[in-house]
């Protein structure tokens, strides 16, 4: 007899397998030949990148835009389908499993996107988005979904008079908040916010991150959180990775990391962050150039052309990520 | 006492809406002086965009309205000018840089065509020359490579690259004020240092005076000498950034701080972040009285009703709140 996907998740919980455990994922996006019948190269928006989640950590992940940290978040989430490598939640790999099992699965892995605008159904009310997620799991009545779905909204710190109000009656934060209830319906282990507070007011992130917060500890969710807030990805996350053009070039605790960072790009975007407290003179690291398109090829670091260490070996060899550190890993051959 | 560059008295601004006349901005003074850098820190909808749109006339009007005030450039009202007067003025004295540089330039014109476009309208110079005046404007702001990138499109240039062919649009005439609208708010962290370093080292060559308007208040510790707080379309509290920071006096701007989460602050287990409850009051329903208390922890009942005025303290500061300074 097959066992659910519950009851498997039960089971190697006590066998203490990782929630998540990645390894060398890769997505490319690629080459198409355009209508000139010119060769355009392939995007490594993800090249190659491994690491595992434990039950109810939190795991950050930083870096610029342009680096394929939303493109990790939705080829985990088989939202769009991976070139290569292995995706195992609770110990069955992802990549194997048919539509029709990965739609049940759903049900323990969620997502909070970025824009809560653009992530909703405008033509349809608040109670309706939130019902939506139970009538998917077939949960057929509908008095007890709308009940649910009341109870959510109160849950996110909303009330029902947003239940029959429609999205764009509601501002960024609240509608956020609905985007977090939508989530957090169908109670996952596993939930990816891609940059949760970035669309949104300075006074309405704080509460954002409170409430995810505390849904961790009541709901015992572990968290990919993405980023490109160091501050905010101290303040949230256990752990902590940073990605460059597709690959992971750090990843430690989030004490290793923000007291000891060891790659040359962590501690640029480390000194970049506009501080609030006077006192600090800050030694800033001349970090010149932009982010180098995932489409040109290169020999060696993808970080060498902005790099202030940079050397002759860089140019030729690609660091590999290496332990540094007990559970600090960098990719980097002249590391702090 | 020199004139200061740019001095606000008054200005009030509304919108002609279905729903009625709406304030976007209420009363608002402040002046800027020759060489500093002020920042209009406020959230989305306290109408900060709004009051830097009014200094260069660029909003609709109608269903806009400037029923109040007065704009002084160097003395001079902007707000008794001409069409053919203001033209002269915006990019010339005054230029602006936007929040997202994609939307702001042209897409369908070369960089250098719409370099070239400013030294036309406001000089004398022939196209040869501007071409090359364009060449050291986009040298100056760092750009490699600026003879071929006046061939470009904006849709060829990176985030940042676009944001710096802004400033140096912004900078062809030497103006003697620079407006940035969330200049940095559309880039990445390394990015967004880039360009406040930029900005400060081309006040520094020019002499301009910058009016920054931004949420981030990172930025403005970075690089501003004196701080409005906007509410609700009201300045709630103004004083020299160092000084506004460390010591805010309103409840708002001490609420704004202690949300931002601090780099290297002790976390501790199961800390949380001290939240500003509730969200901006829209347009058409501003509360009565303050227009904080309905989210202000230190709200008492005079704040329900009365609307407490800017009050000055030691330092060159304002504020407005019923509650005295120490009682935060």
């Amino acid at each position: 007899m097959e066992l659910s996907f519950r009851t498997r998740v039960v089971m190697n919980i006590k066998k203490e397998i990782p929630l998540l455990e990645v390894v060398d994922l890769k997505k490319y996006f690629l080459p198409t030949k355009n209508i000139l019948e010119m060769q355009v190269a392939s995007v490594r928006a993800v090249d190659g990148i491994s690491f595992t989640i434990s039950k109810g950590e939190t795991l950050g992940l930083v870096g610029e835009s342009g680096c394929g940290k939303s493109t990790v978040a939705k080829t985990l989430l088989r939202l769009i389908e991976p070139t290569s490598g292995q995706v195992s939640f609770f110990g069955t790999n992802l990549f194997d499993l048919k539509n029709i099992t990965m739609r049940n699965i759903r049900k323990e892995m969620q997502i909070i996107f970025q824009d809560p605008y653009s992530s909703v159904n405008p033509a349809r009310s608040i109670g309706n988005i939130l019902q939506e997620p139970f009538e998917i799991h077939n949960c057929r009545d509908k008095k007890e979904n709308a009940e649910k779905a009341l109870q959510l909204l109160e849950r996110v710190g909303l009330t029902s008079e947003h239940f029959k109000k429609y999205p764009h009656e509601l501002s960024g934060g609240q509608l956020q908040r609905v985007g977090i209830a939508r989530a957090i319906a169908l109670n996952p282990k596993f939930v990816v916010a891609d940059e949760p507070v970035a669309a949104l007011d300075v006074s309405i992130q704080a509460q954002i991150i409170n409430l995810l917060l505390d849904l961790k500890e009541e709901l015992d969710i572990s968290y990919l959180f993405i980023s490109h807030d160091m501050a905010v990805v101290e303040y949230f996350c256990d752990r902590v990775a940073v990605m460059y053009l597709g690959k992971i070039v750090e990843i430690a605790s989030s004490e290793q990391i923000y007291k000891s960072p060891k790659h040359p790009y962590t501690l640029a975007l480390l000194n970049a962050i506009p501080k609030l407290d006077s006192g600090k003179i800050k030694q800033r690291i001349p970090i010149k150039g932009d982010i180098s398109s995932p489409a040109s090829l290169q020999t060696g670091c993808a970080f060498q052309s902005r790099c202030p260490i940079k050397e002759k070996r860089c140019e030729e060899e690609i660091p590999n990520l290496q332990e540094s550190a007990p559970n600090h890993h960098v990719a980097c051959f002249f590391k702090q | 006492m020199p004139l200061p560059e740019l001095d606000i008295q008054n200005l009030k601004i509304s919108f002609s809406t279905p729903k009625g006349k709406l304030t976007a901005v209420n009363r608002i003074s402040f002046k800027l002086n020759k060489g500093e850098t002020l920042a209009l820190v406020g959230e989305s909808g306290c109408g900060k965009t709004v009051s830097a749109l009014s200094i260069l006339r660029l909003l609709p009007e109608p269903p806009a309205e400037i029923s109040s005030g007065k704009i002084l450039l160097s003395g001079q009202n902007l707000l008794s000018l001409n069409a053919k007067d203001l033209r002269d003025i915006r990019g010339h004295s005054i230029s602006m840089i936007f929040q997202d540089p994609m939307t702001a330039l042209n897409p369908v014109l070369s960089i250098g065509e719409q370099m070239v476009e400013t030294f036309l309208r406001h000089t004398d110079l022939k196209r040869k020359e501007a071409l090359q005046k364009s060449v050291d404007l986009l040298s100056r702001v760092e750009i490699p490579s600026p003879k071929e990138k006046l061939k470009y499109y904006p849709h060829q240039l990176s985030g940042g690259m676009r944001q710096r062919v802004m400033i140096a649009m912004s900078l062809a005439c030497s103006p003697r004020l620079l407006i940035a609208d969330e200049p940095t708010t559309a880039l990445d962290v390394l990015t967004q240092a880039q360009i406040l370093e930029l900005l400060e080292s081309l006040k520094k060559e020019n002499g301009m005076s910058i009016l920054i308007i931004t949420h981030d208040l990172g930025v403005v510790a970075e690089i501003a000498q004196r701080v409005l707080i906007m509410y609700a379309g009201e300045i709630v509290e103004s004083g020299p950034a160092r000084a506004l920071l460390d010591n805010p006096l309103h409840p708002y701007t001490k609420g704004l701080i202690a949300s931002v989460p601090k780099l290297g602050a002790l976390k501790k287990l199961g800390a949380r972040l001290d939240e500003i409850s509730g969200n901006v009051p829209s347009l058409e329903q501003r509360p009565s009285g303050c227009s904080f208390h309905p989210r202000c922890t230190w709200a008492i009942e005079k704040c329900k009703t009365q609307k407490p005025q800017l009050r000055e303290a030691e330092g060159q500061r304002q504020w407005s709140c019923h509650l005295e300074p120490g009682s935060l």
